[in-house]
């Protein structure tokens, strides 16, 4: 794993310098747009339609639309002075308890590994955390924007997760569901349970697998095999170590036979001795 | 280090020094030298885990050496050796192998293993049943080495031992092998050492490639930049400057004369050639050049330039 970000939490007067890696990874496979006819990938270019050509990066700036049609042009410089200064910490802010936080708030999780430095305090942080059963909510910068994370503890890890603010979780007041006394038989909900029951058992991720992905891979799979066959060039046949080693061998022996004045004495599996000097 | 730090971390080979030609005296065997990518095997509780000359995990890039499992009676053992694969005219190919090396995507991978077979030459055995054996010589490590991996099945080969280092040397030569690795009989495994025990023998290398650009100093070429044809894109595979004669430099910055300054870039593929001082051309002019081997961004390294040839650029195929 490549550490992402290089940082350290800061914790009371405690400073545990750490790095941070992504706990997670997207593997959807990426299929490509190519051009139906003779399958280049297509190239998205970006165009201005009013002066009709190509715009490079060069000549590209950023804008806010605050009335159709009508910008606000925003400068890269601009953008820099609002951004929070890069200190590079995660700042511990409160102690609460897991089951405080609701899990609609957790993003993105991320793998906090301690600096050789920093292995003591670490260890500490980690100590105290499991000993009070709790989590740490701390203020984080990354890629220039400030963002809210948890901090808990797995395994021998301490992962961060970080979690959305409050005013970027939904309400539910448009949503139509039944009332909490929505009236249903006992009948109904002793037949419910039963259900439920005959299905618990405990989480093991392992046995969930992304079927789509895995029939799609299979897919390509399939078709990059036939592929090959049409493009290969045919595979030599037989060991190609032992062609060469059999070639290799009769060079030897030709070489032997020239200056035949040596005598030598052939062990099996070709390897040679000399018999004298 | 302990057991533990030496699964976990890796071991750091021996190595050996180079030399113009193979030890003449009694006292040393002598193999080919094959040319691939270096990987150490790892064997523990029925895990394998390879690992690369700078420690780098390989396990991913080569499933087929995860039957090693079978070592199981002589584990935890190291065995170091070199992996390698084949081009098209049968012969080892180092940009074959680097290629299988370079990839981790597992769908591309899947493929590679049908299109690029790879073959692991094992050379020796360090470690062997949970303890350091390095001090042993090296034809009794040999021994061990060859008693444990003879009986299995899939593409595991042992490096074979010659007692002739001249007549090695010559046929290698002529089969247009790389070189040849001599090792002092009684000699230990001497970890992350560069040691004259183990001595290689390296021969020049020559290829035709196509000139698909002139680099230029004040008004002057100096170099070549050269490629090879992989189908039908050219792929740029370094520059040469050494080995031009004064009569070529002069002809060759002639040409410059008749050359469009802003010609496109022949090559396509491969890492990108420089584009400050260079004039490009369209690849017709053929060079044969010589070289000591190809750098892990596959081009080439120390290239002296031999001469023109008359040669058709189509000819000059990668692989």
């Amino acid at each position: 794993m490549h550490s992402m970000w290089k940082g350290s939490i800061s914790f009371g007067l405690v400073n545990v310098p750490i790095k941070m890696f992504a706990a997670t990874e997207n593997k959807d496979i990426k299929l490509r747009y190519l051009h139906k006819e003779c399958h280049t990938p297509v190239r998205y270019e970006k165009r201005c339609p009013k002066c009709d050509r190509e715009v490079p990066m060069s000549e590209i700036v950023r804008g806010y639309e605050y009335q159709p049609n009508r910008f606000v042009v925003i400068e890269d410089s601009e953008l820099e002075q609002l951004s929070p200064e890069k200190t590079r910490t995660i700042d511990i802010l409160d102690f609460v308890d897991l089951a405080r936080i609701d899990p609609i708030y957790f993003d993105k999780t991320y793998y906090l590994a301690p600096e050789e430095s920093g292995f003591k305090a670490y260890a500490l942080l980690r100590q105290a955390m499991n000993e009070t059963g709790r989590i740490a909510i701390a203020k984080v910068i990354i890629r220039s924007s400030t963002s809210l994370a948890s901090l808990r503890v797995n395994g021998n890890t301490i992962l961060m997760e970080t979690i959305f603010y409050p005013d970027e979780i939904r309400g539910v007041e448009s949503l139509s569901v039944p009332a909490a006394d929505y009236a249903v038989s006992d009948q109904e909900i002793s037949l419910a349970r039963q259900l439920i029951d005959s299905l618990v058992t405990d989480f093991d991720p392992g046995k969930y697998v992304d079927d789509y992905r895995a029939s799609l891979q299979r897919l390509i799979e399939a078709k990059a095999q036939n592929e090959t066959f049409v493009n290969a060039p045919a595979t030599p046949a037989g060991d190609n170590v032992v062609d060469l080693m059999k070639a290799l061998q009769a060079s030897l022996d030709a070489t032997k036979k020239e200056s035949s004045t040596t005598a030598v004495k052939t062990t099996k599996g070709g390897r040679k001795k000399k018999a004298t000097g | 280090m302990t057991t533990y730090d030496i699964f976990a971390k890796g071991i750091a080979p021996m190595e050996p020094t180079l030399h113009r030609l193979p030890p003449l005296e009694e006292g040393w065997v002598h193999q080919v030298k094959w040319d691939g990518v270096r990987i150490i095997t790892y064997t523990s509780q029925g895990q394998v885990v390879l690992r690369n000359r700078k420690g780098n995990l390989r396990s991913d890039h080569y499933p087929e050496l995860q039957q090693l499992q079978s070592l199981s009676s002589i584990s935890p053992c190291i065995l170091d050796g070199e992996m390698i694969a084949f081009g098209e005219s049968g012969m080892v190919s180092f940009p074959k192998v680097l290629r299988r090396d370079l990839l981790t995507n597992a769908t591309r991978l899947a493929q590679a293993i049908r299109q690029i077979p790879i073959h692991y030459m094992l050379f020796d055995i360090p470690f062997y049943k949970g303890r350091s054996i390095h001090q042993l010589p090296l034809e009794e490590r040999r021994a061990l080495l060859q008693d444990a991996v003879s009986r299995l099945d899939g593409p595991f080969y042992i490096a074979e031992d010659y007692m002739d280092g001249q007549a090695l040397y010559r046929s290698t030569s002529e089969m247009g092998m790389e070189g040849i690795v001599s090792k002092r009989l009684g000699s230990p495994y001497l970890y992350g050492t560069r040691t004259d025990f183990w001595r290689k023998a390296k021969h020049v290398k020559r290829l035709l490639t196509v000139v698909g650009g002139l680099s230029v100093r004040g008004k002057q070429v100096n170099s070549l930049l050269l490629g090879l044809y992989e189908g039908d894109k050219l792929r740029f595979i370094g520059k040469a400057g050494s080995g031009l004669r004064e009569d070529h430099l002069r002809q060759l910055t002639a040409m410059l004369s008749h050359v469009a300054a802003k010609a496109p870039c022949p090559f396509q593929v491969g890492p990108r050639p420089p584009t400050a001082g260079v004039y490009f051309l369209p690849p017709a002019l053929v060079a044969e050049v010589e070289y000591l081997e190809w750098t892990s961004d596959l081009s080439l390294r120390s290239p002296v330039v031999c001469g023109f040839r008359d040669e058709d650029p189509q000819n000059c195929q990668w692989v």
